[in-house]
């Protein structure tokens, strides 16, 4: 027998078998009932979330809306008093630092990305506005004779050395410490001082 | 459907249930099987109808494909197909018989062999033989709701009309 002829009569018996099926075989009726069941507790389930999930949105907009004004009602931060003025920190070294250009060039840049996004990452800490002095001539130092580069240590002195400065000092206090920026001179000596707040 | 129209689900169902139920039943060979399957299949419809997308082919393709994969799994975990009885007697039987219920007992007796025949089908060989000549789907319909090529699946139903054949040939239902 030719695979053709072959083909078609296998064919025949497939349909007469389909035939029979399709006349007696069916899903039970109780299959019905039993999806039209779910389906009715689906949708009352959908229709029990939506409602909540519209008031969680509500309530976190409500909460961002809230917070914005509370932020924006803030009060302004304190204005220096003169002859103070308001710097950002001091860096510890005025001189500047030796870059490595090339080591920075031989690093990938899929590593360097990833070293930023993990340096973008990490938490920032709110930067403090300082309030500092002007810089005050040390006794027996030259603030400017001699130029030239210096080094800025931040140190904390007995509070009675603003007094020795010429500048107010709360007497009750005069126990505790006061911060304040040395700058030092090549030669190590130190030249001027600001004190910091 | 999806805007909680029952009567539009039921409709689907009706329209859809017979086809799904034999396929289940035509793979798996167990009325229970095909049920179940036949149930998760809808429910799937129920809980997700949004997963339905008719670019990708008609609504019946996708829930052969639901069907497929539930039939499927039940194979895999119980492991069972129902093998041929070799010994299928009656099915093309030279006794001379007459009357139309005797041809008629001869008639169903030739479609249970053709039936356990299929069910003796490897899988892959036995989805293609279902869904193109028992289920009568076009052979596009029959590669989505696999997840395959359209050749893949004239090749598979070659190959399974040609064993088909040949079992066939040996319980004696074709000559």
């Amino acid at each position: 027998m030719r695979p053709e002829e072959r083909n078609e009569e296998v064919t025949v018996a497939l349909r007469a078998l389909a035939r029979d099926m399709e006349a007696r075989c069916e899903a039970p009726p109780a299959l019905e009932t039993t999806l039209r069941e779910a389906y009715r507790g689906h949708r009352r389930k959908l229709s029990w979330r939506r409602p909540l999930m519209l008031a969680a949105i509500a309530a976190s907009v409500v909460m961002l809306v809230a917070s914005a004004a509370i932020w924006l009602r803030r009060p302004p931060a304190s204005a220096p008093v003169a002859p103070v003025a308001a710097v950002p920190p001091p860096r510890p070294a005025v001189a500047p630092k030796p870059e490595a250009p090339a080591a920075v060039a031989s690093v990938p840049r899929a590593r360097r990305s990833t070293a930023q996004a993990r340096r973008a990452r990490r938490p920032v800490a709110p930067r403090r506005t300082e309030i500092v002095t002007e810089f005050l001539p040390v006794a027996g130092g030259d603030l400017f004779g001699r130029p030239g580069r210096g080094r800025l240590f931040r140190v904390r002195l007995p509070r009675a050395a603003l007094w020795t400065y010429g500048l107010p000092m709360n007497v009750d206090r005069r126990a505790e410490t006061v911060t304040a920026d040395v700058l030092m001179g090549e030669d190590g000596l130190a030249r001027a001082i600001r004190f910091v707040q | 459907m999806e805007a909680g129209d029952e009567e539009a689900f039921a409709t689907l169902y009706r329209r859809r249930q017979g086809a799904v139920y034999r396929f289940a039943l035509q793979m798996s060979g167990s009325p229970a099987t095909a049920e179940e399957v036949t149930q998760e299949v809808f429910l799937a419809l129920v809980e997700t109808p949004g997963r339905y997308d008719s670019a990708r082919g008609s609504v019946a393709g996708w829930l052969f494909g639901i069907a497929r994969n539930r039939v499927l799994r039940w194979l895999e975990k119980d492991g069972r197909h129902q093998p041929v009885e070799e010994e299928q007697d009656g099915c093309g039987s030279d006794d001379a018989r007459s009357g139309s219920v005797l041809d008629d007992l001869a008639e169903r007796e030739r479609l249970e062999a053709v039936r356990q025949a299929v069910l003796a089908l490897p899988t892959h060989y036995r989805e293609a033989v279902v869904l193109c000549d028992l289920q009568e789907r076009s052979y596009e319909e029959a590669a989505g709701a696999i997840g395959c090529a359209v050749g893949t699946i004239r090749s598979r139903l070659f190959r399974g009309r040609e064993l088909l054949a040949h079992k066939l040939r040996q319980s004696r239902c074709l000559t």
